[in-house]
């Protein structure tokens, strides 16, 4: 019985024990959980972002999340204590860091020109680091290369950081060869280390046919051995003499010529490189084909001038109140015809007939007259004329019967016109490849001579008789032609005569170069004759007939003077990207002084050749620009300065304002010994040429989205803030997006994609991390 | 024979009676509590989609505030021209506020409440609109950040209970 007792006891004392411990685990965890408080930290997070984007503090908070509690203080939620993270993918980092190997005095200059970059409203920081390149920081977000660097025995460590999603760019000039690694990584090559790509791209010039031929002649030199002409385009109706001479060619390969008989010029498209115009909408270009395929076009291929699509404008230039089309006497109209920088056109008619005497017309690509020069301070019938590097516009003259003995120089700038009295006669005119000056031939005063942009007489040496055209190449040596005779002469760049030969065709008239050392010269005989740059005759075509003229026919000169971007053609493009940050990033322009009397900081905003004082009225929230005249400009008003197109992004302080370029600026000149090409031959890499047309030599190059090289613009230590622009464009463009991203346990991500166009459209995904600090 | 209760017996009954004593407690004492929560969470549903309604509905007709009250058949705060998420106007603020507190009633009946309700309205910490009254013994609140249309931002609160 005791014993049946204690085995009861302990069994009771068990079965207790089982059945309390049962009961606490059915009804200890009944208890009343829901999820509102996670919903509505979901809630607060999603209205917390609708709000600060609504209120413009988004991008000021991104991606600050001290910004955000500041915001929260404001309301009751601060009482409660939460923990917020944000963080943002997709776009520029906030903190940008530069591992540079570079020297330190370059390094200070950068740091100086974008130590504090404004954009959409925010700042980036960008941090230079020097480093080097068998130990590149892994925690920087870009590369950049100071100067050419034989990158074989560091191929490993380069490759190993673009795989992280980092950028490298290299600022460089390029002697005669560059290493493998650098040729790999950066897809380029200079022009004499052999193994080059053969140039596939469309080349081509324009002749007129003169007198009552009344057309001009699109020919193909694509294949130099045998040019085929590919259009020709009647200058006038049909009725009318146009004696078409002058002709020059713009950045897109359009042509503008000008008719010596009447009182108009003509644009006239590229059939070849596709900018004629469908006008009437029938899927076709209806204008001159070659289509019995015989290399030139015969006149029952030739189409009616009001029919013609490849005739893009005729501009009727105004004779007094007389905005008609008018025959004039013989040689009595349109002389003067050439193409600046930026595509505008200046033109003038010669004689001095009633009403038109002495004036330059300014015309912009769409055919309109922007503006009327009065030339009568210099007393200058324009005859012909050229543009150089500089913008400025140089003339030559008529006088009854003759060319004038004096060039004229036109500042667009300024609106200045200087008169440089030569004692000799002024013929064809060329601009230096150098943007030192220009170079005439003398006609029958048989000199060649070249003249500084200040007027100052560098050479003169002899020249051939009746000189006519003239042109100069990359190097300038100088290429003039003697139509008496058939004479081509060549020159060095000091004037030293190199080489001479006569008898080329009948009368020669124009002389141009195309960008493969071809030297084309234009014969009233009808003959094109083909001659290498030391004159040696290698082919020669007649197409057409009556080529007078000795302007810029196949856009050679114009390619020298200009440095301009090439267009992507689609957002998918590689050189989208930083192609779009240059037209809106704005760069920061620092004051140098302050005015003692007003107190004010005074400081100088460079481009091209240009050099802008501005003074900052940070009281009134106004910038004063100075060119010919004194202006004000408002924070985020556009202005022009020099015919290029700004906008006042900011005031920042009284001593600092940003400024974003507006669309077309085209940059005067990177220049250095950089004879870069591209080893897959992919043009669309091509984000900055100098030279335009057949003539075009990379200087800036990108290789895919992580990749960049850079002409080194600041060579001389003279940059100016276009090309620092464009620099701080390829750095935000290639430079790593990948944010450090920690992860919070038990924190709500709540994702916000959000799209700003305040200086430049920017995409981006913030994600804010929000919880209560408990979890 | 006389029957006997062994232990063992008596141990199982009375441990059955504990069992089910204490079931019919839990149930007893659970029930009132998980009564309430389901008022409080209908409450917090309704709070919710009121919240909703006030911050992203414009009302109806969407230019209620410019109307006679009499002929507005929904309150909404959002500003029906700028349209954007959580943008309300400052103008149907005001009036929601006087109807609230002018014509209570009248208030609920737009709102289609079944229950009550207080809301205050914060522009950067500074009390905007407040129509505010004892809560009940259950109330659940919600607080919204909202932006207004000029641009500046703050917070609606609302009880309901």
């Amino acid at each position: 019985m005791g014993l049946l007792g204690q085995a009861t006891i302990l069994e009771v004392i068990s079965a207790l024990v089982l059945l309390f411990t049962t009961f606490y685990i059915m009804f200890k965890p009944i208890e009343f959980k829901d999820s509102w408080k996670d919903a509505m930290l979901t809630v607060l997070g999603r209205d917390l972002l609708l709000s600060l984007d609504f209120t413009g503090r988004l991008e000021n908070t991104f991606p600050s999340d001290e910004k955000i509690k500041g915001f929260l203080e404001k309301t009751t939620i601060a009482n409660e204590s939460i923990f917020s993270f944000v963080e943002t993918k997709g776009t520029f980092k906030n903190n940008i860091i530069i591992a540079a190997n570079c020297t330190q005095e370059r390094i200070a200059r950068f740091a100086d020109w974008y130590a504090l970059t404004p954009l959409n409203r925010r700042y980036i920081n960008i941090f230079f680091i020097p480093t080097k390149l068998d130990n590149i920081p892994e925690y920087s977000d870009l590369l950049l290369i100071c100067g050419y660097v034989n990158l074989e025995k560091y191929r490993e460590n380069i490759l190993k950081y673009l795989s992280k999603g980092k950028g490298i760019i290299e600022i460089s000039d390029f002697g005669s060869t560059i290493d493998r690694v650098t040729r790999e990584i950066f897809g380029i090559n200079v022009g004499s280390s052999g193994d080059i790509p053969q140039r596939k791209e469309y080349t081509f010039l324009f002749v007129p046919n003169s007198g009552d031929y009344n057309s001009i002649s699109e020919i193909n030199i694509t294949d130099p051995n045998n040019p085929r002409e590919v259009s020709r385009h009647y200058t006038v109706p049909s009725g009318w003499s146009g004696n078409p001479s002058r002709t020059a060619i713009d950045s897109e390969g359009n042509a503008w010529i000008g008719n010596r008989n009447t009182n108009t010029l003509i644009k006239v498209g590229n059939l070849g490189l596709g900018t004629c115009v469908d006008k009437n909408g029938d899927g076709r270009i209806n204008t001159a084909r070659d289509r019995n395929n015989n290399g030139v076009i015969d006149d029952n291929e030739m189409v009616d001038f009001n029919n013609d699509e490849c005739i893009l404008r005729e501009v009727i230039l105004p004779i007094g109140q007389n905005n008609q089309r008018q025959s004039l006497s013989p040689g009595a109209g349109v002389r003067a015809v050439c193409v600046d920088a930026n595509d505008n056109v200046y033109a003038g008619m010669a004689p001095c007939g009633t009403g038109y005497c002495g004036v330059l017309f300014h015309i912009n690509k769409e055919g309109n007259i922007l503006n009327t020069i009065n030339l009568a301070s210099s007393n200058c019938n324009p005859y012909g004329c050229t543009v150089d590097r500089n913008g400025f516009v140089w003339l030559s003259c008529h006088v009854w019967n003759d060319v004038d003995r004096k060039l004229v120089r036109y500042n667009p700038g300024d609106g200045q016109i200087t008169v440089y009295n030569q004692g000799i006669r002024v013929y064809g005119i060329t601009p230096t490849a150098a943007g030192d000056g220009v170079i005439f031939n003398a006609w029958t005063d048989q000199r060649v001579r070249k003249v500084l942009t200040n007027g100052t007489i560098v050479w003169s040496s002899t020249g051939p008789y009746q000189g006519r055209g003239i042109t100069v190449d990359e190097d300038d040596n100088v290429y003039a032609v003697g139509t008496s005779g058939g004479n081509v002469w060549k020159y060095n760049k000091d004037g030293k005569i190199q080489k001479q030969i006569s008898g080329v065709c009948g009368s020669p008239t124009g002389i141009g170069l195309d960008y493969y050392g071809n030297v084309w010269v234009a014969c009233r005989d009808g003959q094109i004759v083909r001659l290498d740059k030391n004159l040696n005759v290698l082919n020669r075509i007649t197409i057409g007939n009556d080529h007078y003229v000795y302007s810029d026919w196949t856009g050679y000169l114009r390619a020298l003077i200009t440095t301009s971007f090439n267009k992507p053609k689609s957002a998918k493009s590689e050189i989208y990207v930083p192609y779009k940050l240059f037209y809106g990033l704005p760069i920061v322009v620092n004051t140098t002084f302050t005015d003692p009397n007003s107190l004010q900081y005074i400081g100088n905003f460079t481009f091209r050749d240009y050099s802008v004082p501005f003074e900052i009225d940070f009281t009134n929230r106004r910038v004063y620009f100075q060119t010919d005249r004194i202006f004000a400009v408002s924070e985020r008003q556009e202005f022009t300065l020099y015919d290029f197109n700004f906008t006042l992004s900011y005031i920042l302080s009284p001593s600092t304002i940003a400024i974003a370029f507006r669309k077309d600026y085209s940059f005067l000149e990177f220049g250095g010994p950089n004879n870069v090409v591209l080893t897959d031959g992919d043009e669309s890499r091509v984000l900055l040429y100098e030279g335009t047309g057949t003539s075009k030599n990379p200087v800036v190059v990108v290789n895919g989205t992580q990749v960049a090289w850079i002409a080194d613009f600041d060579r001389y230590r003279n940059a100016t803030h276009d090309q620092k622009l464009l620099l701080l464009s390829l750095i935000l463009a290639v430079s790593s997006k990948t944010s450090f991203s920690p992860e919070f346990f038990g924190a709500h991500g709540v994702p916000y994609l959000n799209v700003i166009n305040y200086d430049v459209y920017e995409v981006y995904k913030t994600i804010l991390q929000i919880s209560y600090p408990s979890k | 024979m006389k029957s006997q209760v062994g232990f063992e017996q008596f141990f199982s009954l009375l441990l059955f009676v504990s069992s089910v004593s204490f079931l019919i407690y839990q149930f007893i004492s659970y029930y009132p509590a998980y009564v309430d929560e389901l008022k409080r969470q209908a409450l917090f549903s309704e709070a919710y989609q009121i919240s909703e309604l006030l911050v992203n509905d414009p009302g109806e007709p969407s230019n209620w505030n410019n109307l006679n009250i009499n002929q507005v058949k929904r309150i909404g705060l959002l500003n029906q021209t700028l349209n954007k998420p959580n943008v309300i106007s400052l103008s149907k603020v005001s009036i929601a506020n006087n109807t609230c507190n002018n014509n209570y009633e009248r208030f609920k009946q737009l709102l289609d409440l079944k229950n009550d309700i207080n809301f205050v309205v914060y522009m950067e910490g500074r009390v905007v609109a407040n129509c505010s009254r004892s809560l009940g013994e259950r109330a659940v609140k919600i607080s919204r950040i909202v932006s207004f249309d000029d641009k500046r931002y703050g917070e609606v609160i609302i009880w309901v209970y």
